[in-house]
């Protein structure tokens, strides 16, 4: 079981509900301050416009008790609004049950008139300010101080439903968005669950399945397209290698029966000694094939997978053929045939495998060359490139069969071969490899009784 | 000359203990790591074959641990993986030498010559063989008396031969030491180097020195011994 994180659908949901939760919860912020602005903006223009009221009744009535008479009866359809009068330290008329706790006076006094100020006395939290008033009217020596106030209880109770309301409707709604994004990302991803049942049902007996991908979304499809270019890759590699497999079993057949045929009449009857030692030759003779062909094949794997990868170091060409044909002009003299080498590069590679791609060419000319002929080795530079080309005169490959001479165990004259005389059948498949792992090409070209073949490598 | 095989494989281990006693070495079997290493520190061998796949302690195990207490017994070792890390791993160690399996024996054998010779005997300046004789230093041939003139390829395989006198030499050592090429070639090229030769060395002469091992290569011997 994969761990949770590591899901899709998981991850979608998590980031969905992520942004609806931070949207709607900014949402209700954003609703709760203007909502308490609001309250509070309110309260500041029912006070003032009280403040106003009472400043101008005080302003233009001398008389003291008849001044008390005149705010006890404008208070008395205001409940809520508390008021507290003084002249001179005095209190003229302080509403019932009001009274201004330690500090909060002095809060007043400091804050700039018609300013708000907000204090909690007990359980009630009030929001008052002072009023200035003028002096006329009265004796001037004598200061009016004018409180008014009122108790934002029924604001708080309101404010505290609907903060309940906001927040079990928000929970709800993200918990639904919650759902809801799950149930889509599910739908959203069916397509990709039909791609994995799909890709699953592909196993190596049916390698041609493939993904439908007219019906898949555009961002899928694209997925679907690689994945059926990977499975036709490999489908086709599955194919070489079992038609490989095929190819060795039949290779090594031969020999493993002639070696048991060979031991079994050698030992079905008393022999002489001399016989015995005949046929253990001609067992070692079989054993030194096999033993070439698996360790050519072993190579040959390794090259092709870059197992062996190549060490890059400056190699010269002439001088490696100057070598090889050092080698092989005693083979090529035998056969009356003269080796010719022209031209001159360097490129960047392995000497060991260049070497060896080159000497098997080599080999394979000389051994389908006329008698009496010359096998040329011609090293080209063009641009870039070098380019070196072994010709013989020989029989002229047929171009349907030319592709097929770097294949494994693919051997040109077939009927005529002499399994004795030649080798593993591996030889320029391992030329092919060699080259490729160098970043370079190889190819054929045969006419008029002129076999060519051509290695192409970057040039230092 | 004593020899220790560490091969978990009981009959290579078996055919090359008869092999290498047939060439005149003291040979030992050990199938496991632990007892190749406890053989390998309580006697005193002149070489040590090791296979680097065995059960338990490996070969590589072994060698380094035999580095470690400052045993410098050579080795040569075998390996059925022809690995570029396995080579270089296997040299980094200490080790001589290294065959991939599957290897012939006048291989092996050739290969356990070359080690236990070296630093052991100094290249002498003239070398002979029944009635011939070859000068390193004049680079000169003759034989009975008379004078062969050889090409420097042709010079090469025989001084292989006569240095390495009465032992065989496979061809693929020949294709390397002589040609340079160190990988599997057309051995062809070594069979009709050899006749060359011998149409300059043996052919006018009645006593043939130079011998065809059949399946296991060359070897050049005076009469006496064959």
């Amino acid at each position: 079981m994969r761990h949770w994180r590591n899901s899709l659908t998981f991850r979608l949901i998590f980031l969905f509900t992520l942004v609806t939760s931070v949207l709607l919860i900014g949402l209700g912020s954003i609703t709760l301050y203007l909502t308490d602005r609001h309250f509070l903006e309110l309260d500041e223009t029912y006070l003032k416009d009280k403040g106003m009221l009472i400043r101008e009744i005080s302003e233009h009535t001398s008389d003291l008790n008849h001044l008390e008479n005149r705010i006890r009866s404008l208070l008395s359809s205001q409940t809520g609004l508390n008021v507290l009068l003084s002249i001179k330290g005095r209190v003229l008329y302080q509403s019932p049950g009001f009274s201004l706790p330690p500090g909060v006076e002095e809060r007043l006094q400091s804050s700039t008139a018609e300013s708000i100020i907000e204090w909690g006395s007990g359980k009630e939290r009030m929001r008052g300010m002072s009023v200035n008033i003028a002096q006329s009217g009265h004796d001037p020596s004598m200061p009016v101080r004018l409180i008014v106030a009122i108790d934002t209880e029924h604001h708080d109770h309101f404010m505290s439903i609907f903060r309940a309301w906001l927040w079990f409707y928000l929970l709800i709604a993200i918990l639904l968005g919650g759902l809801l994004s799950g149930f889509v990302a599910r739908k959203a991803l069916t397509p990709l669950r039909q791609i994995t049942s799909r890709a699953s049902q592909i196993t190596a007996s049916q390698l041609d399945i493939r993904i439908p991908t007219q019906d898949a979304p555009a961002e899928l499809a694209s997925l679907a397209q690689s994945l059926n270019s990977m499975f036709e890759r490999l489908g086709r590699d599955f194919e070489r290698l079992s038609d490989f497999s095929t190819d060795l079993a039949h290779e090594l057949r031969t020999p493993i029966s002639n070696m048991l045929v060979q031991t079994q009449v050698t030992l079905s009857q008393p022999r002489q000694t001399e016989d015995y030692r005949e046929t253990l030759h001609s067992l070692i003779e079989e054993l030194e094939r096999l033993s070439v062909m698996v360790s050519d094949m072993l190579y040959l794997a390794k090259t092709e997978n870059s197992l062996e990868t190549p060490t890059r170091t400056e190699i010269s060409l002439d001088e490696d053929v100057r070598q090889l044909i050092e080698f092989y002009e005693l083979m090529a003299d035998e056969k009356n045939i003269s080796l010719q080498s022209e031209g001159q590069a360097r490129i960047l590679g392995d000497r060991l495998m260049v070497r060896r791609a080159i000497s098997n060419l080599m080999s394979n000319a000389i051994r389908h060359a006329h008698a009496g002929s010359t096998v040329r080795l011609s090293i080209a530079v063009d641009h870039a490139q070098t380019e070196l080309t072994v010709s013989n005169e020989g029989d002229t490959i047929p171009v349907d069969i030319q592709p097929r001479l770097f294949d494994r165990f693919y051997r040109g004259d077939a009927a005529r071969s002499h399994p004795a005389m030649e080798g593993s059948g591996l030889g320029l498949a391992i030329t092919k490899a060699i080259v490729k792992a160098h970043g370079g090409s190889i190819r054929v070209e045969s006419d008029a009784g002129v076999t060519r073949i051509v290695l192409r490598f970057a040039s230092v | 000359m004593r020899v220790l095989i560490v091969e978990d494989e009981k009959k290579t281990g078996e055919y090359l203990q008869q092999g290498l006693k047939e060439a005149g070495f003291v040979a030992d079997v050990s199938l496991t790591g632990d007892e190749g290493l406890h053989l390998a520190t309580s006697f005193d061998y002149d070489l040590i074959i090791l296979d680097v796949m065995l059960p338990g302690m490996d070969g590589f195990t072994l060698l380094r641990s035999l580095r470690e207490r400052s045993n410098s017994t050579p080795v040569l070792y075998l390996s059925a993986k022809d690995l570029v890390e396995d080579r270089v791993r296997g040299l980094e160690l200490g080790a001589d030498d290294y065959l991939v399996k599957p290897f012939s024996f006048s291989e092996l054998l050739a290969r356990v010559r070359t080690i236990l010779r070296r630093g052991r005997t100094v290249d002498q300046s003239l070398v002979q063989v029944a009635d011939l004789e070859v000068d390193f230093l004049k680079r000169r041939v003759t034989r009975a008396g008379k004078r062969i003139e050889l090409t420097a390829k042709e010079f090469a395989l025989l001084e292989l031969l006569i240095r390495r006198k009465s032992e065989v030499i496979p061809r693929s050592l020949i294709a390397s030491q002589v040609w340079d090429m160190n990988f599997d070639s057309d051995t062809n090229v070594v069979e009709v180097a050899i006749r060359r030769l011998r149409s300059k060395v043996d052919d006018p002469f009645e006593i043939k020195l130079i011998k065809t091992i059949r399946g296991m290569g060359y070897v050049l011997e005076p009469p006496e011994s064959a």
